[in-house]
Parts: structure tokens; C-alpha cells; sequence
């Protein structure tokens, strides 16, 4: 059935890890837009309270009583919140660390003192028996199927089929809740409703990740799709797509480590973020680097041509004496070597270097540069013209500035100062 | 019974470090709470787990003093962390808190699992700094606890001005000439100290317990930021003092290994909030419901 | 002619990529009591904070009576706007007033007598006297901004800074501010404040800074505080600078920044 040879068990624990992180991705992407991750991680710890004290009341492991009693619990986590910042003095953070914890704590002890009548301890609570699905399954059609991966299709059905219906209300919701009560959306009721669905997550999810696990199923993806995507629907399906690529993985590394099967692909999902926020195309760290050592490369082009413009503009009236790169390093102040914006120029085709290495300009160089200077010597007349600056202020702020003024805006500069020389006598090329 | 606490001179000695963390972690505390960074003190605790883990399978010592420098260590990586990704990225500062909460936390029960299963010998105890275990301390843990906690008060309280102007007005601290990066760097790491050290009495999971609730309750009973840091300190005491009893008293038996320090602790210090709260003198909800009808 | 308090040479201020504050040059002599005025978002509070050295320029510099803003901070007094921090804080007025102290004891010392003696004249200056162990969240807006000016006053620096010191207050503490601020110009001390009432400028303060991302006039009231000057200030804004403001920081955003406006065509 399969080149990786996993026994259909196994396979059944994969699936289920990905139908789980498949369901905690998409809310976590609305928790990450209403800046709310940290009341999924409160609700997470909150729910083991009242796992616990269903057992403790109904003396049974019934699924659907502990998690109706989870569910309880991290309603009242959120209930708690907004009764603690009443105080006015206690903000909303406080609140919900003084919740979670007490409420965390008394799930451990809770469990801690029943552990003996039951196989749940503290540890499982934190792992998650991910591993131990496929022993706890239901006969369908001649098929065991295990009852988490039941009960997690279940919601996550739920979840597509709520988000989908209410995606307008819970978009405006989290965006801007005036407007959108404004609106007649009924703001409050919509995010109540998303909080009882996280919640809904967060408790089915627990017996599979565990705890604090689930945390990472709802935040990493949201996190790393964000950093690959623009558009909403985009960052969803990619947040999703990474929650299902992160279960296989996390499985087998979990398999190969011997560690357990939520914490490898909570690792994984980690793993995952960190490339993104440093890889992703157009908003990664690593792109953002080179763009910022190609627009000081650029800078300092520009600088070149300024120096060998200038250089022209005053030899053609004395004996013209070759300009050496020695010259050029020397004038520059740029962090870029010149030497590579000298080579990347003579790539381009801008400048020429002589066989006794002296620079000088192409046509298209001279093109550029008259550009250039027509930006700078606009730009001192206009400071000069309009926000009246003393000559002696002009050069450096044009010098900074050059570089982002195209030719639409320098048309509409010349416009406004309507002169062919600068502040100090220069003509502006045209 | 209290005698039999007593008896010792271990768990004497037990119960006085517990004490100091108590202190420590309610005086630091409510910094991190007055600067509203209350949960970056989660994020520091559980990512302080793979510290320890990674200390562990370098050294291959249980020494705590080892552990806990590995525990500083990453804890003050994700802090770090969280900052940077807020500063360089557009990622929000509690989705990077959630974020490196729990996949620092991911690594470290792994490291652990790793641990218990490998062959390397005396690794008895590490998962005790999950949840914390007061009765697997060993002396020598002891004077590292001590130590943290006396180092943790006394920068608090040498600098105490500086901290309560950076929470106050950082823009006024700083047009003073108090650097509220070097100010946030140093009470980040001291944070990070308060941590590692109740990391084997109150566990890595709820620690952070001890950093917000003290705090958080005294500010129900005074104004006065000196009055609540005694107070705060005070709630931290008598929560660790109380919890690490009951955890000591606790009958254990071969199918029922006792209750874990930490969550007790937690508990203890949970209903010293639930009082507060309740009967607080300055913002107690009775307080607040008998000056609104009073003046309104 | 006055000594120099603050000149104020080529500045340039960016925020996330986005100029704004362009070539401010200016000089404010010592002594005088100067307006800063200037529509929203002409970078008043920026200039303000720039002057302390708390915001890193992009270019130009500010000195302080000849040494640079990072070293004299300490003669400057500081008031920043009541909104900037959480009134709910523990701490009673008294302490508010006596971190003005902080700076000159410098690290671990703690305040002496002298030092409480000093915040008591301050906040008997201020008219606030029995308010001193009160928590500062039981202060009115006018009383907020008092303990503030307190506050500068037991720094006793040489330059005092003011961020909207009349906004929001009554008409009593506003006669009481005025009045401080004109002791303060007696005893030499110079002072500067971004004020928002056209109305009053002339009666308040004896000179005024118009700024409007550029600087557009700067000097004595009767000098500069002219219709033509007031029409440069807040009427229509400079296209061109707009355009080129958003030109920098798209060009750079590109390279620096994901760019979620490009510019178009």
C-alpha cells in the first residue's frame, strides 16, 4: 500500500494528525488577526481543569462528558477574564496568566489524584497519545476507524462549513468590530462564537497533541502562511496546507528519534515558520536583506555617475585629466565597495574603463546620470524655492533624496520651480 | 505534623528556598506585570525546557547549576526571539510569544523523551522540572535556588527607581539617561535567573504562576508600588511555604506517587488571588461595588 | 542678542521609511519662552524628541548649549504628553514628582531629604500640595499635567521641553501653568512648548516655531507670527513635498520593506 512501509495503524495516525492540524489552522488564522494567540494558549491550558473535574464528577472517561467539561472550562476562562480586568487595574494579559495557570495547576492535581483509577497522567497531558489513536476505534463498514480521527473530521467539517458561511461576518469582525457593528453585524455574538469554536478545537485536539502542542497547531501555520501570502483566503489554504504537510513529517521524524508524535511536529511546524519568515519570497528576512545591499548598490552607482557627471560638466572647460577609480573610492561614503558598483556599472554598460583604467562615460551613462543630477539640482532649487533653506543646507538632503525622484516627479518639480539653474549657478540638465 | 516537616534539616532547607523563590519571583513579577509584559515571563518559563534538556546531554550531569545556565540560556534565546520577530517582521508580539512558547516547548519534551530513553545514566529527576518536584531536590540544588533568588532580589531592589520609572515612562526614563533597552535587557534576565530557579520546585509549565498571580493579587489591596511588592513578596512566600507542604505530607503510596510542588503551589497562590480579589482593599470587586453605590 | 539654548542644524527625522521632519534649522536662545506651532502630523512631538536625542536622526544634529542632546539630557526637563503613560500605575503623586530626582542620583542611590524637600517646593509651585499621597488616578486631567510640570520642575534643568502642556486642562491650572512658565523665563531657564491655541500665543510666549514637516519660520512673536506665515503653516499643504515624502519611503520600502503600496504607473 505504501513505499514508506507504515502499517495501516500508523498510516491512521498520520491521517488523524493531519485532519487535527488541518481543523486548529484555521481559526489560528483568525486568532492571529484579532492578536488573540495567546487566549487559544490560556484555553488550551484551562480545558485540563475541566477534563479533570468531569472525571471527578461523573467517574467515567466517556469522551463526550470530559470534553463537555472541558469545553465548560475554557468558557469560564473567558468568563473569568472579563470579570478580572473589572478591577480596571489588572489588564487583559494579567488576567487571563492568573486564569490559565490556576486553572491549569488544578487540572494536574485534579489528574494527579485520580491518576490510579485511570491511564491518564500529567504526562499525557502534555505529549498527547497521538500514538495510541488507532487502539481506541470504531467498526464502520468493515473498516476500523479510529474515534479521534471520528470526532476530528467531525469538526473540522464543522469548521469549514461554519467558516465558509460566516466568512464576510468574521472578516469585518476581526478587522474593524465598530464598522462592523455599524453594519448590523452583531460583532460581539460572531466572536463569541469564534471563541466557543476555538475552544471546540482546542478540546478535541488535546487527546491527540496534548496541551500546550495545540498552541503551536493554531499559531505556527497561521504564522508562517502569513509570511508567504497576502490575501486572506491565501494565507488560510496555506496555513492549512502547511498543517498537513507538518503531520506526515512530524511522524516519521517522531519515528525515527523515538520522541513523541505532537512535539515532532509542533518542532516541524517550528522549523517550518523559521523558513519562512527567513525565505519567503517577497517578505523574508533573507530577500529583504538583499534588496536593502542591491538599493545600496544602486546608491552608489548613482553616487558614481554623480562624480564622473560632475567631473565632465567642469573639464570640458579645463584640460581634461583622466578620473582614476582611486578617485572615486575615495569621494564615496558608501557602505558598498565601489569596486563592485564600478563593475556592475561597466556590466551595464554605463561607463567605460580605459586601458590605463581611467572612467568615463557611455552614452547611456551620460543619459542616466543627467537624470541623476536633474533630480539633485530640482530638488536644491526647490528646497531653496519652497521650505527655504540656506545654500549651504541643500546638497545633502538632494544627495539622499536623488535616488527616489522618477522622471514623472521631476517633471512636476520643474514645473512648480520653473528655473534652468540651481540655488548655486549649475545649469539643471533636461 | 509541621513538626515532622520540620525534622529534617533537608526539608527545612526546602522549604526556605521555596520561600526565597516565592519572594523573588513575586518581586520580579511585578515589574514584568507593571511593564504589561506579564506573558513574556510564560514564553521564557516553558522555553527554558530545552534549555535543560540540551545542558543535560552535553554535560551529562544532573547538576543544577549546569541545568539552570542552560535553562538561562534558552530561556533569554526566545526572548530574544519574540522581540526580534515583532521588530523585524509584522508578526504581532502575542502570535511570536505564542509562537516560540510552544514550539520551544515542543523541542523540549522531545530532548526529554530522548533522555528517558537513552542509555546515559543518572538522568533520574529531569522530567521532574516539568511540573516540579520539591522532594527530588538535592542539597546542592538548594544553594544554587538561594543564591538565584538573594541575586534576583537584591538587583530589584538596588534599582528599584530605574524599574519603576522604565514601567512608569520609559520616554521620561530615558530623557533622564536610563536606557530602557539596558533596563529591559537586565529585568529580562533576571526573569530568566527567577525561572531556571523554580524550575525544581515549580516546574517549567507553571512557574510563570508564581510571576504573575503574587503581583496580580497585591495590586488588588494597595496603591502603593512599594506597599505591593512587600505584599506581592509576601503571597509568593506563603504560596510556595503552603504548597510545598501539602506536597510534603502527602501520603505517598506505591500506586500513587504524590502530588506534584508545583500545581499545588499554583493553587495556593490562586485562592490567595481569589481573596484578594474578592476583599481587596483598593480594587476588590466588594471595594468596588461598595464605592459605586456609595458615590454614584 | 541671547545665547544660544538648542541650535538646531540640518535635522531630519524618518519613521518607517517616512521623512518627517525635512532640514529643520533653528536656533532658540536662551531664555525665551517658544511656541511650537503646527497642524497634526507636522512633527512637533518629533522635533521635541529629536532635541532629547530619544530618536535617532537620519541626518543633522541638535546641540544643547554647545554639547550634544545625548550628553545634556540631563539639563533638560522633560514633559511629555498625559496620554503617553497608564494613569491606573501604583504610585502616589509624591513619587511621580520625585523621579524628576532619578537622573541626577544616577543608579542604585536612593532619594535623600534634600531631594524630598525639593519635590515638597515643587509641588507647592504647582498648587498640589495635599494631593501628594493621593494614587494618580484619582487626578483630573488639569491635575495630571501639574504633577507633570512638577515633575520637570524637581529635574531644575536649564531647558524645559513641553508636549501640549495646555491640552486638555481647566481654566485654573491653565492660568497656574502660565504663570510658572513665566517665573521660569525670569529665572533664565529657556522653555519650549508645542501649543495648540493660535489665540493665546501672543499673550503666553514671546517666540514661536512654525513647523509643518519643514520648518517655515522661526522667531520673536512679532516677527513671525504673521497671517502669511500662519497661511504657509496650516494652509494647503505642499504637494510636491508629499509626493517626493511618499517617493522616499516607497522606493525604500521596496528595497527594505514588503511593499504593500507600490506606487503606481
Amino acid at each position: 500500500m505504501n513505499d514508506l512501509g507504515l502499517a495501516p495503524e500508523e498510516l491512521w495516525v498520520i491521517a488523524t494528525c493531519m485532519v487535527c492540524g488541518l481543523a486548529c489552522a484555521i481559526p489560528g488564522v483568525f486568532l492571529m488577526l484579532s492578536r488573540s494567540s495567546l487566549l487559544a494558549d490560556g484555553i488550551a491550558h484551562a480545558t485540563l481543569a475541566g477534563i479533570g473535574m468531569a472525571f471527578l464528577i461523573f467517574k467515567s472517561r466517556n469522551p463526550a462528558l470530559l470534553a463537555g467539561g472541558a469545553f465548560c472550562a475554557g468558557l469560564i476562562t473567558v468568563f473569568l477574564i472579563v470579570g478580572i480586568q473589572k478591577t480596571r487595574v489588572l489588564k487583559s494579559d494579567t488576567a487571563l496568566g492568573v486564569v490559565f495557570t490556576s486553572l491549569f495547576a488544578l487540572g494536574v492535581v485534579i489528574i494527579s489524584t485520580v491518576a490510579h483509577d485511570v491511564d491518564l497522567d500529567p504526562g499525557c497531558v502534555l505529549y498527547g497519545l497521538a500514538e495510541f489513536i488507532p487502539f481506541d476505534s470504531r467498526n464502520i463498514y468493515g473498516i476500523e476507524v479510529p474515534k479521534a480521527f471520528l470526532s476530528l473530521t467531525t469538526v473540522l467539517c464543522a469548521t469549514v462549513i461554519g467558516y465558509t458561511l460566516f466568512w464576510k461576518e468574521l472578516v469585518i469582525t476581526t478587522f474593524d468590530p465598530v464598522v462592523a457593528k455599524i453594519q448590523g453585524v452583531p460583532a460581539l455574538a460572531v466572536r463569541l462564537i469564534f471563541l466557543v469554536s476555538v475552544t471546540i478545537t482546542v478540546v478535541v485536539s488535546f487527546e491527540v497533541v496534548g496541551s500546550i502542542l495545540v498552541v503551536a497547531l493554531l499559531v505556527a501555520p497561521a504564522i508562517g502562511a502569513s509570511m508567504l501570502s497576502r490575501s486572506l483566503i491565501g494565507i488560510t489554504l496555506l496555513s492549512g496546507f502547511l498543517a498537513v504537510v507538518a503531520a506526515p513529517i512530524g511522524y516519521l521524524s517522531a519515528l525515527h528519534t523515538n520522541t513523541p508524535v505532537a512535539s515532532m511536529m509542533g518542532i516541524t511546524l517550528g522549523i517550518m515558520c523559521a523558513l519562512a519568515i527567513t525565505l519567503a519570497p517577497s517578505r523574508g528576512l533573507v530577500s529583504l536583506a538583499i534588496r536593502r545591499a542591491l538599493l545600496r548598490l544602486r546608491i552608489t552607482e548613482d553616487d558614481i555617475l554623480g562624480i564622473l557627471f560632475r567631473w565632465h560638466e567642469t573639464s570640458s572647460k579645463i584640460p581634461t585629466i583622466p578620473i582614476k577609480p582611486t578617485f572615486i573610492k575615495s569621494a564615496l561614503q558608501s557602505k558598498t565597495p565601489a569596486s563592485i558598483a564600478l563593475r556592475t556599472l561597466q556590466w551595464k554598460g554605463s561607463i567605460l574603463v580605459a586601458r590605463d583604467s581611467s572612467l568615463r562615460l557611455t552614452e547611456q551613462g551620460l543619459v542616466e546620470a543627467k537624470a541623476l543630477i536633474r533630480s539633485h539640482r530640482l530638488w536644491e532649487t526647490y528646497l531653496a524655492k519652497h521650505l527655504g533653506l540656506a545654500p549651504d543646507h541643500l546638497h545633502e538632503p538632494s544627495e539622499r533624496t536623488e535616488h527616489y525622484i522618477g522622471r514623472a516627479l521631476a517633471r512636476d518639480i520643474a514645473e512648480e520651480v520653473a528655473s534652468d539653474t540651481d540655488p548655486h549657478g549649475r545649469d539643471i540638465p533636461s | 505534623m509541621s513538626l515532622l516537616l520540620l525534622d529534617s534539616y533537608n526539608s527545612r532547607i526546602v522549604l526556605i528556598s521555596t520561600m526565597l523563590l516565592g519572594m523573588a519571583s513575586g518581586i520580579v513579577g511585578l515589574f514584568t506585570l507593571l511593564r504589561r509584559r506579564s506573558l513574556i515571563g510564560d514564553c521564557v518559563a516553558h522555553a527554558s525546557l530545552p534549555g535543560i534538556c540540551t545542558a543535560f546531554l552535553m554535560s551529562h550531569t544532573r547538576d543544577f547549576f549546569v541545568l539552570s545556565l542552560g535553562a538561562i540560556f534558552s530561556g533569554l534565546l526566545s526572548a530574544w526571539l519574540v522581540s526580534a520577530l515583532c521588530a523585524r517582521t509584522k508578526i504581532k508580539e502575542d502570535a511570536a510569544t505564542a509562537l516560540a512558547l510552544s514550539t520551544f516547548f515542543a523541542g523540549g519534551l522531545a530532548l526529554s523523551k530522548m533522555i528517558q530513553t537513552s542509555p546515559i545514566g543518572n538522568k533520574a529527576g529531569i522530567e521532574s522540572y516539568i511540573f516540579g518536584n520539591a522532594s527530588t531536590i538535592i542539597q546542592q540544588d538548594l544553594y544554587v535556588v538561594v543564591g538565584v533568588s538573594l541575586f534576583c532580589i537584591s538587583v530589584i531592589g538596588l534599582m528599584f527607581k530605574e524599574f519603576v520609572i522604565l514601567c512608569f515612562d520609559q520616554n521620561f526614563g530615558a530623557s533622564q539617561g536610563f536606557s530602557p533597552l539596558l533596563l529591559d535587557l537586565i529585568l529580562m534576565t533576571i526573569l530568566c535567573f527567577c525561572t531556571a530557579a523554580g524550575l525544581p520546585a515549580v516546574g517549567a509549565v507553571l512557574i510563570v504562576a508564581l510571576l504573575i498571580i503574587p503581583p496580580a493579587s497585591a495590586r488588588l489591596w494597595t496603591d502603593n508600588i512599594r506597599y505591593m511588592a512587600a505584599l506581592s513578596a509576601l503571597f509568593g512566600m506563603l504560596s510556595a511555604l503552603i504548597g510545598t507542604a501539602i506536597s510534603a505530607l502527602m501520603p505517598s503510596s506505591p500506586s500513587f506517587s504524590g502530588l506534584p510542588t508545583g500545581p499545588l503551589i499554583v493553587l495556593t497562590a490562586a485562592s490567595f488571588f481569589i481573596v484578594s480579589l474578592l476583599f481587596g482593599t483598593s480594587h476588590g470587586l466588594l471595594h468596588r461595588l461598595n464605592t459605586k453605590g456609595g458615590m454614584r | 542678542m541671547q545665547p544660544t539654548a538648542i541650535e538646531v542644524h540640518d535635522l531630519c527625522v524618518t519613521y518607517d521609511q517616512k521623512p518627517v521632519l525635512w532640514d529643520i534649522d533653528l536656533t532658540v536662545s536662551s531664555g525665551s519662552l517658544t511656541a511650537i506651532v503646527g497642524p497634526n502630523g507636522a512633527g512637533k512631538s518629533t522635533l521635541l524628541k529629536a532635541a532629547m536625542g530619544l530618536l535617532q536622526p537620519t541626518s543633522g544634529y541638535v546641540s544643547i548649549f554647545d554639547s550634544t542632546a545625548k550628553r545634556a539630557v540631563r539639563s533638560i526637563g522633560y514633559v511629555p504628553q498625559r496620554e503617553s503613560v497608564d494613569w491606573d500605575f501604583p504610585i502616589s503623586v509624591e513619587e511621580v514628582v520625585l523621579m524628576g530626582r532619578y537622573g541626577r542620583l544616577g543608579l542604585f542611590r536612593r532619594p535623600s531629604k534634600y531631594d524630598r524637600k525639593i519635590v515638597a517646593e515643587c509641588l507647592d509651585k504647582v498648587q498640589m500640595t495635599e494631593y501628594a499621597k493621593r494614587q494618580i488616578s484619582q487626578l483630573s486631567g488639569g491635575q495630571q499635567q501639574r504633577i507633570f510640570i512638577a515633575r520637570a520642575l524637581a529635574q531644575q534643568p536649564d531647558i524645559y521641553l513641553m508636549d501640549e502642556p495646555f491640552a486638555g486642562i481647566d481654566a485654573a491650572t491653565e492660568n497656574t501653568i502660565v504663570d510658572i512658565l513665566k517665573g521660569l523665563q525670569k529665572d533664565g531657564k529657556t522653555i519650549v512648548a508645542v501649543h495648540h491655541d493660535l489665540q493665546t500665543i501672543p499673550s503666553y510666549f514671546d517666540s514661536v516655531i512654525l513647523l509643518n514637516l519643514r520648518l517655515i519660520a522661526c522667531g520673536k512673536v512679532q516677527d513671525v507670527f504673521t497671517a502669511e506665515n500662519l497661511q504657509k503653516t496650516f494652509g494647503g499643504r505642499l504637494t510636491i513635498l508629499d509626493q517626493v515624502t511618499e517617493a522616499v519611503r516607497t522606493g525604500q520600502q521596496r528595497h527594505t520593506q514588503d511593499s504593500e503600496t507600490e506606487v503606481k504607473g
